[in-house]
């Protein structure tokens, strides 16, 4: 494999820490995670202060950063914890802060941990970069909807670093600026709540003479920029960010092994990059599109469809132990029978698909179907180790 | 209290100055190209000679780069032909820090709208910008007690919206192109609200909220908190109205609240007050999640991740477990029950005398216990 050194840092989504320990062993250079507070992901299991501490220590063994959203927009009561929540984050070494209200830049400023910008502050053009430049900021994580062109031209002028989305799901809006779940949910979408109006399904009176039809005409399709990582290496973009805190572990691993091995690979064959792009479509996602990274996005940027949770490759669970020669115990969480097939995602390398003959209880009985959120075991293979993730193949005829 | 308004088109400029006076404080004009949704041009601002002594002109776009260069040009045309002694009403902080770095300086005002809900961030940004700051529109949703502590640390004075459209929504990518509109009215099975207004233009799309703002029922209390200016975003025509129940106000007439009253039962669309008398948005947040088992004064030691009715339970461990431990479990119905680790097995069934964080292994079943549930040791 090709190591490219400067590459762009892989930035995964930790939305706990049994993600954040997925995030880092399947490659991820750095990881973002939020506190109970704070952060834009209320309804994510998030961190108790116990679990940050074991996070960012994880973090730091295996050499990967970690930093702390506190990217809401604070109202004057939300300071009240926010000095004992900073001083902890010095104790136990957060590597940077993710914010995007000028209040909580000034506050945390005196801390000293690193400040990236949020792109829930839309910074979007090179004047508004000079702006944060001069108000501490390190890094700018760019609105969504500035170009990889534009973020190397701000990069280039202003001399900060610039970190950019390159996979995920995207909001419609220019971040921070919707507001239509605070006003029609009752649920701030600026401090954690979004409820997600953007994805719901409208009824538009067309106003020319009665024409109405029903469309998601709000709705985005997400984002995949993977063919695009040759031109984040060309243009020195600093970080790459995956979104999803709310997604769960089978798709962290997934984005981090394979945006990984691309990032590592640098320029590849097509047969290589087409093996990346299988892999990404085996988690569950929206049409994909490019976002605005090579051009602004237009039209064909809009998802208009109903969302279906519908995925032929579901998680199947975690390993949670190998013993040599004896078994692999499973902790499944989806049903699982003899005759079914799994894959089992290495930290590296090729992924191992098994076609299950027998499956056993952890008391050694055979079964014959085992329930979602049981611990199974399976005949031993060599090559798994514990707290890999497994991912069913569903047959054809249950594809939908 | 001081009143303005936003004007946003050719006819309404042209409307407003055929009244002959000036019946607000100031005129806020929404100019094709730089404002989101206005369409004044910049020459028909140029040509009108009897505008009012304080006129704003609307720069609230946000702009990545390649717009923000040309837009920039389009503001030094203007700047330098015609309208220097204006000030500007901008959002994007780009255009912030272009404007005061400008020579001569550009008397700027801070539209907040959906941010800067709190007096750091304010008084902040204050600070940076000096004194071509000459107002801040501050957040639609901050309520009145918020309002009122803001305005203890602030000196640049501030205005909020009283009566005119809730804006939700703004994109620069064109929503409505394909439908061949460029204005509709949505519904949603999933929210009771019914008539969203929804625009695209060259600047994106945008959505409003089908109830308008109405606060001058409020004025006392407005004024109480601080806030010097209140705006209408509305037709002229109520705008007129709206600022004759603010001119008794200033005046002491104990009518002008009868006035404002009577102004909202004949509005021409259903109002409300927002978030100007609490703002409850965040109350919800903790019923997003299961918040029984999260922060416990507890030193978690494993997870029940399986169990055999009877029989057993698998744990997978956080902290060292010993045989003949007491823990006390927690379920994530907010139950507790002791548990005595009478046995204690690895996954090959074998007897053990302790375990570690990350094994796993078979304890004893307890009553009431399911999947999920935490075992501790008390603190």
């Amino acid at each position: 494999m090709n190591r490219h050194i400067n590459r762009p840092e892989l930035l995964a989504p930790a939305g706990s820490l049994e993600k954040l320990h997925v995030a880092v062993q399947y490659g991820a250079d750095a990881v973002y995670l939020s506190g109970q507070a704070f952060g834009l992901r209320q309804a994510s299991d998030n961190f108790t202060l116990e679990e940050l501490k074991q996070g960012l220590s994880f973090c730091h063994q295996n050499n990967v950063k970690a930093y702390i959203t506190l990217n809401s927009h604070f109202h004057g009561d939300d300071f009240q914890q926010l000095d004992s929540f900073l001083k902890l984050l010095v104790k136990d070494g957060a590597d940077a802060l993710i914010v995007s209200d000028l209040g909580v830049l000034k506050f945390v400023h005196p801390y000293g941990i690193p400040i990236h910008l949020s792109t829930q502050a839309s910074c979007l053009n090179s004047e508004a970069a000079r702006f944060w430049k001069k108000m501490g900021v390190k890094r700018l994580i760019m609105g969504r909807e500035v170009t990889l062109l534009e973020a190397k031209t701000i990069k280039e002028q202003v001399g900060l670093e610039v970190e950019l989305f390159i996979h995920g799901s995207m909001c419609m809006s220019y971040s921070g600026n919707c507001v239509i779940s605070n006003f029609t949910s009752g649920r701030d979408s600026n401090r954690g709540g979004c409820a997600h109006s953007c994805r719901f399904e409208y009824s538009l009176d067309l106003r020319d003479g009665g024409r109405e039809t029903k469309t998601f005409f709000m709705s985005s399709k997400d984002l995949n920029g993977l063919e695009l990582l040759p031109l984040c290496l060309e243009y020195e973009i600093d970080s790459l960010k995956i979104e999803g805190r709310m997604r769960g572990p089978l798709y962290v691993a997934t984005m981090c092994k394979v945006y990984r091995e691309a990032l590592d690979y640098g320029p590849a064959p097509p047969m290589l990059c087409q093996n990346w792009k299988a892999r990404l479509e085996k988690t569950s996602h929206r049409e994909y599109a490019q976002g605005s990274l090579l051009c602004r996005a237009g039209e064909e940027s809009i998802y208009d469809q109903r969302e279906s949770e519908e995925n032929p490759y579901p998680f199947a669970g975690t390993i949670l132990e190998v013993v040599p020669d004896q078994h692999i115990l499973l902790h499944a969480k989806t049903a699982l029978s003899p005759g079914d097939t799994i894959e089992i995602l290495t930290f590296q390398g090729n992924d191992i698909s098994i076609t299950l003959d027998q499956l056993f209880s952890i008391d050694n009985h055979p079964i014959t179907r085992c329930r979602p959120s049981s611990v199974i075991k399976l005949p031993y293979r060599s090559g798994v180790t514990a707290k890999m993730i497994v991912r069913k193949v569903l047959p054809v005829s249950e594809q939908a | 209290m001081k009143t303005s308004l936003s004007i946003y088109n050719q006819q309404a400029l042209r409307e407003y100055l055929a009244l002959g006076k000036h019946e607000f404080d100031q005129v806020i004009l929404h100019v094709k190209g730089l404002s989101r949704v206005g369409s004044i041009s910049l020459e028909e601002v140029a040509s009108q000679k009897n505008l009012p002594a304080s006129t704003s002109l609307v720069w609230d776009i946000l702009m990545p780069e390649s717009e923000f260069q040309e837009k920039k040009q389009l503001f030094d045309m203007a700047r330098t032909r015609f309208l220097h002694k204006l000030n500007w009403r901008v959002v994007d902080m780009g255009t912030i820090h272009y404007l005061i770095n400008c020579s001569p300086p550009v008397n700027l005002e801070f539209d907040a709208t959906t941010g800067f809900h709190n007096k750091i961030a304010l008084t902040t940004l204050q600070e940076f910008v000096g004194s071509p700051l000459k107002k801040m529109i501050l957040s639609l949703e901050l309520p009145e007690a918020e309002l009122r502590d803001i305005h203890a640390d602030l000196k640049t004075p501030t205005e909020i919206l009283v009566l005119g459209p809730i804006p939700l929504f703004y994109t620069p990518r064109h929503l409505l192109r394909r439908f061949d509109t460029d204005r509709a009215l949505g519904k949603s099975e999933e929210t009771p609200h019914n008539g969203f207004v929804i625009e695209d233009n060259i600047q994106g799309t945008f959505m409003w909220l089908p109830k308008e703002l109405f606060l001058l029922d409020h004025l006392d209390e407005i004024a109480d908190t601080g806030v010097e200016w209140v705006r209408f975003d509305c037709p002229l025509i109520w705008a007129l109205e709206g600022a004759k129940v603010v001119r008794r106000f200033n005046e002491g007439q104990a009518a002008w609240k009868t006035e404002a009253t009577l102004l909202k039962k004949k509005y021409e669309r259903p109002t409300i007050k927002g978030f100007f008398k609490a703002n409850r948005t965040n109350a919800l947040f903790p019923k997003l999640k299961n918040q029984i088992l999260r922060n416990k004064n507890c030193q978690w030691v494993a997870d029940v991740i399986d169990l055999e009715k009877d029989r057993f339970m698998v744990v997978q461990l956080k902290r060292e477990m010993k045989l003949g431990d007491t823990l006390a479990m927690h379920t994530p119905e907010g139950r507790v029950s002791p548990v005595q680790v009478r046995f204690l097995k690895n996954s090959l069934g074998h007897d053990i005398s302790e375990a570690w964080p990350g094994d796993v292994a078979i304890i004893p079943h307890v009553r009431g216990a399911c999947v999920g549930s935490l075992l501790g040791r008390e603190v």
